[in-house]
C-alpha cells in the first residue's frame, strides 16, 4: 500500500480558535466510536462528510475523505475481529492548520496478520493511499490498528478555512 | 439513501440495478443476486445510475463476476450512469472500470453492447 510515515505532518496539533466555524483542537476532537459492523458504515461515512463539509472541504475533498475512512472502517469491519467476536471502530479527527487528520483505530487483529486478497482489501487499501495526501499505519501498545489519514484542504478549500477562522475574512 | 439490489429483465438480458449506498451491508444481497443472474447464462447487465455511493468491495465483486462471466462466455457490461456521483466516480477510476471495454454511460448503451437492441 502506498501509505508512508508522514508523523510530522499528522502529529496531534491544535488550531486557531475560529469565529463560528468548526475548527477542531486537541481538545475538542471529533470523536465517534461505533460497533464493528457493516450496518454502520453508512454512518461513519455520512458523520465524516458532515465534519469536513463543517471545516470548509469543497464536495470533491469530502468524496475522498468519506471513501478512504468507510475503505478504513471496512476493512475493520471484515477482518479485524473474529466471526463471533464483539469488537468497536474508533474513529477521531482533528485538524492542523487546513489539514485534517482522521484516525480510525481497532483492537482487533493487526493489519499485518490479516488475510488479504478477499472481500477488495487490495483496492480498499489502494483507495486510501491514493485519495488522501497522506496516511500512515501504526500498530498501539495496547493492540489493535490505527490507520492516520491526513487530507491537506487545497485552494478553495484553504481559501474558504482562511475565511473562516481569521478574523475579518471574506 | 439505503442500499438496495433490484433485478429486471428486458430484451433478454438481465439488469442487476444498484440504488443508494453500496457497501459491506449490501454486500451478500448482491452476491446472491448476480450468482443467481450469472446461472441463468443471459447477458447481464450491472446498472449504477441509481447508486450514491459504492465501495471497494463492491466493485471488486462485480469485478470478479464480469471475469466469471468473461470464463462462461456470457456477455456482461457495467452501466455506470450518465451523470455519477464523485464519490462513485472516484471508485471506479481508482478500480481502472472508467476504460473499460465492458463499460458503458447509459443502459441503452449497454444494451447495444450486449447484443440487444436498446430501449
Amino acid at each position: 500500500m502506498s501509505c508512508g510515515p508522514v508523523g510530522h505532518k499528522i502529529a496531534r496539533a491544535g488550531h486557531d480558535q475560529d469565529r463560528g466555524a468548526r475548527v477542531l483542537t486537541e481538545e475538542s476532537r471529533f470523536t465517534l466510536s461505533v460497533e464493528a459492523k457493516a450496518s454502520e458504515l453508512a454512518r461513519i461515512r455520512r458523520a465524516v462528510a458532515e465534519l469536513a463539509r463543517e471545516l470548509g472541504a469543497d464536495e470533491e475533498a469530502v468524496a475522498r475523505i468519506a471513501i478512504a475512512v468507510g475503505e478504513a472502517c471496512s476493512n475493520v469491519v471484515s477482518h479485524a475481529y473474529k466471526e463471533d467476536e464483539a469488537g468497536t471502530i474508533e474513529v477521531e479527527a482533528w485538524t492542523k492548520g487546513s489539514d485534517v487528520v482522521y484516525s480510525i483505530r481497532d483492537s482487533g487483529t493487526p493489519l499485518a496478520q490479516r488475510p488479504v486478497g478477499s472481500s477488495g482489501a487490495g483496492l480498499g487499501l489502494y483507495l486510501i493511499g491514493s485519495l488522501s495526501d497522506d496516511c500512515e499505519l501504526r500498530n498501539p501498545e495496547q493492540g489493535g490498528t490505527e490507520i492516520l489519514i491526513g487530507f491537506r484542504l487545497k485552494g478553495e478549500d484553504r481559501l474558504r478555512l482562511i475565511r473562516k477562522v481569521l478574523p475579518g475574512g471574506r | 439513501l439505503i442500499g438496495a439490489v433490484a433485478i429486471e429483465s428486458a430484451d433478454g438480458a438481465r439488469i442487476v440495478a444498484l440504488l443508494g449506498e453500496q457497501d459491506l451491508a449490501t454486500l451478500p444481497k448482491l452476491e446472491q443476486t448476480l450468482s443467481k443472474a450469472l446461472a441463468e447464462g443471459l447477458p447481464l447487465i450491472v446498472d449504477l445510475s441509481g447508486v450514491t455511493f459504492i465501495d471497494g468491495a463492491t466493485v471488486s465483486l462485480i469485478s470478479r463476476y464480469r471475469g466469471e462471466a468473461e470464463a462462461r462466455r456470457v456477455p456482461f457490461v457495467l452501466s455506470i450512469g450518465e451523470v455519477t456521483p464523485r464519490a462513485v466516480e472516484l471508485v471506479l477510476e481508482a478500480a481502472g472500470c472508467l476504460a473499460a471495454p465492458w463499460v458503458t454511460r447509459s443502459r441503452e448503451q449497454a444494451m447495444i453492447r450486449i447484443g440487444g437492441r436498446g430501449s
